[in-house]
């Protein structure tokens, strides 16, 4: 009988022990430190409250009637944005996220459309509004171009990884019957790849209108463009309809989409 | 005019290593070859080079009435003419039985015309082929939800509908049970032979070759070191196929910390 148990324990992270105790004191005299004189003014945070209940009271009672109007402008133009933009921009994303997949592109290709997407990415949403309210003036169209753009970047990123990821196999079977490259792609490709496109289409509506409202407030227009006109004009009470509205969208939004995924799969 | 597949002085080369060593092999117009031999000697390689899923490194392919495949045309036009049967089926999963056998008509059209519906002859040859193979019924079910063989089955459809006159088949029965795969063994052959469809099956169980074979191939260490009929194939020779494998793969072990208590 052997009473020696052999038991499984995990190597840590850092082998050396004086090193890994040294880096963990470090580690948490730098946050006592950073705690320690961090100031925080309890002055300010006390006198805020009064003044932040006086503010919430002000949304209330919620006024949809006033400026019904600059509302459903809004909506509707919020909506033509974020429909128009996300058609476009998919459009763009297939050709940029076939390029993008290393294992369809050449390495020229591939190259040229992760460019394409770093592009996209590298500029917040809100930052891109701006330049393009200032290129084209106000208004929806600006706001249209700029989410068709980011859209490029979250989209062909995406899928062009989900690509990566095809069962080679089951397309390579598509080749052996002598198929040509599209033809390939069509049928090997497109088909395995298909439920996450539209998931990520109906996933990108919805960031899509969420982000047309935070554009509205730089100028490009929209519902965005409404609630911060209410907020110029202290119309508080118009502010909450409108917040009201676009969290309402934004649920039927998320509701249908995720309700609409689960049929697809 | 050609009514055989010649492969001549095939050689086909991974990096360093020879995975074929100069095949010369000719196939006729209907018959039934089956290919043996062990793990890595080979037999994916050979079928695969056929069609040029794997490129060969040198040797000449004189396909049927396509005669020298000398250019990227000749090979569309003989992975046309070529259906392929896998042994993981490779099927769409996701896809329906009768969209999975429609891709074997793809090579047949242009790239506009793939992108509609096909046309109502390819769409009705499609139906014919799954009849043949008895999934009738199973026409728009999704190829995930059917059973091996009858995924199988669905593989032997859709090199079917190309209208083939060759079928590569790499090892098309290997994930499945002994009925299940004479049924399908038998469904590919008596197609074959009702259509003259000449085929080249490589299959791990001897006693299915002798079965189903009108001449079996050995394959060794990338060479054929047996080409005859299944009365042939003696014990003797058998050994010789068989023995001596090269071993290719290395065990790795991975490195944990034991402690003791």
């Amino acid at each position: 009988m052997n009473d020696k148990k052999v038991i499984w324990k995990r190597k840590p992270l850092i082998k050396n022990r004086l090193l890994r105790i040294g880096l963990i004191l470090l580690i948490s005299t730098y946050l006592l430190s950073v705690f320690l004189t961090t100031e925080i003014d309890w002055q300010r945070i006390l006198e805020g409250i009064p003044r932040g209940k006086n503010f919430i009271f002000a949304f209330f009672p919620p006024d949809f009637i006033t400026r019904s109007d600059e509302i459903l402008a809004g909506i509707f133009e919020s909506l033509w944005m974020t429909i128009v933009a996300t058609i476009v921009g998919i459009l763009i994303s297939i050709p940029v996220s076939l390029g993008a997949a290393k294992n369809i592109a050449p390495k020229f290709v591939y190259f040229l459309s992760r460019g394409v997407i770093t592009l996209s990415r590298s500029f917040q949403e809100v930052i891109l509004a701006i330049f393009f309210v200032k290129l084209m003036g106000f208004g929806p169209f600006a706001g249209m171009v700029t989410l068709s753009l980011s859209t490029i970047g979250f989209f062909a990123k995406l899928l062009s990884e989900d690509i990566e990821d095809i069962n080679k196999s089951q397309a390579e079977a598509i080749k052996s019957t002598g198929s040509s490259w599209f033809q390939w792609v069509n049928y090997g490709v497109q088909p395995q790849v298909m439920p996450r496109f539209i998931g990520l289409s109906l996933y990108r509506l919805d960031i899509n209108f969420r982000e047309s409202a935070v554009i509205g407030i730089v100028g490009g227009g929209g519902i965005g463009s409404t609630l911060n006109t209410a907020f110029d004009r202290y119309e508080f009470e118009t502010a909450a309809a409108v917040l009201i509205v676009i969290i309402s969208i934004v649920m039927i939004v998320e509701y249908t989409s995720s309700h609409l995924r689960k049929l697809i799969k | 005019m050609n009514n055989k597949l010649c492969l001549k002085n095939i050689n086909v080369k991974y990096g360093e290593s020879l995975a074929l060593k100069s095949i010369n092999l000719d196939i006729y117009k209907g018959e039934f070859v089956v290919l043996l031999g062990s793990s890595g000697a080979g037999k994916s390689t050979l079928l695969r080079t056929i069609n040029q899923l794997n490129p060969l490194t040198s040797g000449e392919l004189d396909f049927f009435d396509l005669g020298k495949i000398r250019n990227k045309k000749d090979l569309q036009n003989l992975r046309k003419k070529t259906g392929m049967i896998f042994q993981q089926h490779q099927l769409i999963e996701r896809n329906t039985v009768f969209q999975n056998v429609l891709t074997g008509r793809l090579g047949f059209h242009s790239l506009l015309k793939s992108i509609l519906p096909l046309p109502k002859f390819d769409q009705e040859l499609a139906l014919d082929c799954i009849d043949r193979v008895n999934l009738l019924d199973k026409a728009l079910v999704k190829v995930k939800e059917l059973s091996g063989g009858q995924q199988q089955r669905v593989g032997i459809a859709r090199a079917l509908a190309q209208n083939p006159s060759l079928i590569l088949a790499d090892e098309p029965i290997a994930s499945l049970d002994p009925k299940t795969s004479h049924q399908v063994l038998s469904m590919l052959k008596d197609i074959c032979k009702k259509d003259n469809i000449s085929a080249l099956t490589s299959l791990h169980q001897v006693d299915f070759a002798k079965e189903y074979g009108d001449r079996i191939i050995g394959l060794s260490h990338g060479k054929i070191v047996f080409n005859g009929k299944s009365d042939q194939l003696s014990d003797e020779i058998l050994k010789n196929i068989y023995s001596s494998s090269p071993i290719t793969e290395e065990t790795n072990f991975t490195s944990n910390e034991v402690v003791m208590v």
